[in-house]
């Protein structure tokens, strides 16, 4: 600024002090408008806009920047050892009293939280015991440990059986002028229940046994829709005794 | 039948049954009550602990069911019979939750555990110790678990009454909100 008149430095000057002030803490941040100062800026580059001196208009931009830089800086949350120091205007009690109402609410949920998660500790802590102890308790017949490679075997085997059983009752079933899957919840949910009451009345189903009768195509891949969520729920095991035996359907074992 | 032929007939039954069976099918198959069955069952149990006998009969699921004793699982498992893995933390805290709490869905598990439980689902659906058992009637029918029989045998639990109220639990919560 090296040919600005001492007149012309003077709203640098204040605006370098505003922020020197912000810094030390001497100024209240709360007291200083960003808005006045953007508002000054730019009333002060349309003012020398007819005789541009870019080194006066660089000074003052800096010294606009650092102000609103500091009263940024000021306006972050404190610190909390900072927090019983802070003297406020209305708006800075109003937006500490709101950030302790968040701090009360987040207390008491963490309160809840914690009574109602202490409260199962002590059953984990029952069901850990147990687990040990029955761990080395082997009970005949039936493995306490699951049957993963039976189910994963059967599922991921069967699936490409499923399709070709699939396709064979898709070609007894006659072409349908229009024919649509309806894709609403309820009606998966009740070829669902048809599934489970046709494996509760003999334990095991054969795969054709599900194809209500006369058989439609939209049914027969509504059912089927409704096998692969109840496998995907690992709620029913599709398995074959043999190759090329029956596909049968069966509940998952404990299941 | 008298009553030693009783007493062995219950023992083939529990022996041969491919899981837990109880006292009313068992009184079926032998026109007897549930209540002889059990005093029968109690008999037989006392028999194989006088006898030190490497085999129990032992009550979960609500059944009756044989099984070796724990004290020679090391001897048991060099028949390379499958051993169980210990449940995670998780896992553990997972379905004590799901224990309590069901039917309930994931979100609510979630909320309760503070974490997201997607994985620990699945390991504890592999191993068949919860199921979906419904679907909440609120928005996305989120899945309802619960906790199967073979959640109740891993635990050799006869029932979920087994398991410790939480009221008990939560007494000793008193004293940590007391302190505060």
């Amino acid at each position: 600024m090296k040919d600005a008149p001492n007149e012309r430095l003077q709203p640098i000057k204040a605006l370098e002090e505003l922020a020197r002030g912000l810094e030390r803490g001497d100024q209240d941040p709360s007291s200083v408008s960003a808005r006045n100062a953007l508002e000054e800026t730019i009333s002060e580059i349309e003012r020398i806009m007819g005789k541009p001196d870019l080194d006066y208009i660089g000074d003052f931009l800096s010294a606009a920047s650092a102000v609103i830089k500091a009263k940024a800086e000021k306006l972050l949350p404190p610190e909390e050892h900072e927090t019983g120091e802070i003297e406020d205007t209305g708006e800075r009690e109003e937006e500490s009293s709101s950030l302790d109402l968040e701090r009360e609410w987040s207390n008491e949920a963490l309160l809840a939280h914690l009574m109602e998660y202490r409260v199962f500790q002590d059953a984990v802590e029952e069901l850990a015991r147990r687990d040990a102890a029955w761990r080395g308790v082997f009970p005949r017949g039936r493995p306490i440990e699951t049957n993963d490679d039976v189910s994963l075997a059967s599922t991921e085997i069967g699936l490409a059986h499923l399709l070709s059983a699939l396709k064979d009752i898709l070609e007894d079933a006659p072409r349908e002028e229009f024919s649509h899957v309806p894709q609403d919840e309820l009606f998966l949910e009740r070829s669902m229940d048809h599934i489970r009451s046709c494996i509760r009345e003999k334990t095991k189903v054969a795969f054709f046994e599900l194809f209500l009768r006369p058989v439609t195509r939209s049914n027969v891949i509504g059912v089927f829709l409704a096998l692969l969520e109840l496998i995907r729920l690992r709620e029913v095991v599709v398995q074959q005794d043999r190759h090329f035996g029956e596909i049968m359907i069966a509940f998952v074992p404990g299941g | 039948m008298n009553y030693t032929e009783a007493r062995a007939i219950v023992e083939a039954l529990i022996f041969a049954s491919p899981g837990p069976i109880s006292q009313k099918r068992i009184g079926e198959l032998m026109d007897l009550t549930s209540r002889t069955i059990e005093s029968i069952v109690k008999d037989i149990q006392d028999k194989y602990r006088r006898d030190k006998s490497g085999i129990q009969i032992v009550f979960v699921a609500g059944g009756y069911e044989m099984a070796t004793r724990p004290e020679f699982a090391d001897y048991v498992s060099r028949l390379n019979v499958e051993v169980r893995q210990s449940l995670s933390r998780p896992a553990l805290e997972t379905l004590a939750i799901i224990a309590y709490r069901q039917p309930i869905t994931r979100p609510e598990l979630e909320n309760i555990r503070g974490v997201r439980v997607d994985s620990v689902l699945n390991t504890l659906m592999e191993r068949h110790l919860i199921r979906v058992s419904g679907r909440k009637k609120a928005p996305g029918r989120p899945a309802l678990y619960s906790t199967t029989s073979a959640f109740l045998q891993w635990f050799g639990l006869s029932s979920l009454d087994e398991l410790p109220p939480l009221a008990q639990a939560s007494g000793s919560l008193l004293g940590i909100l007391g302190s505060r």
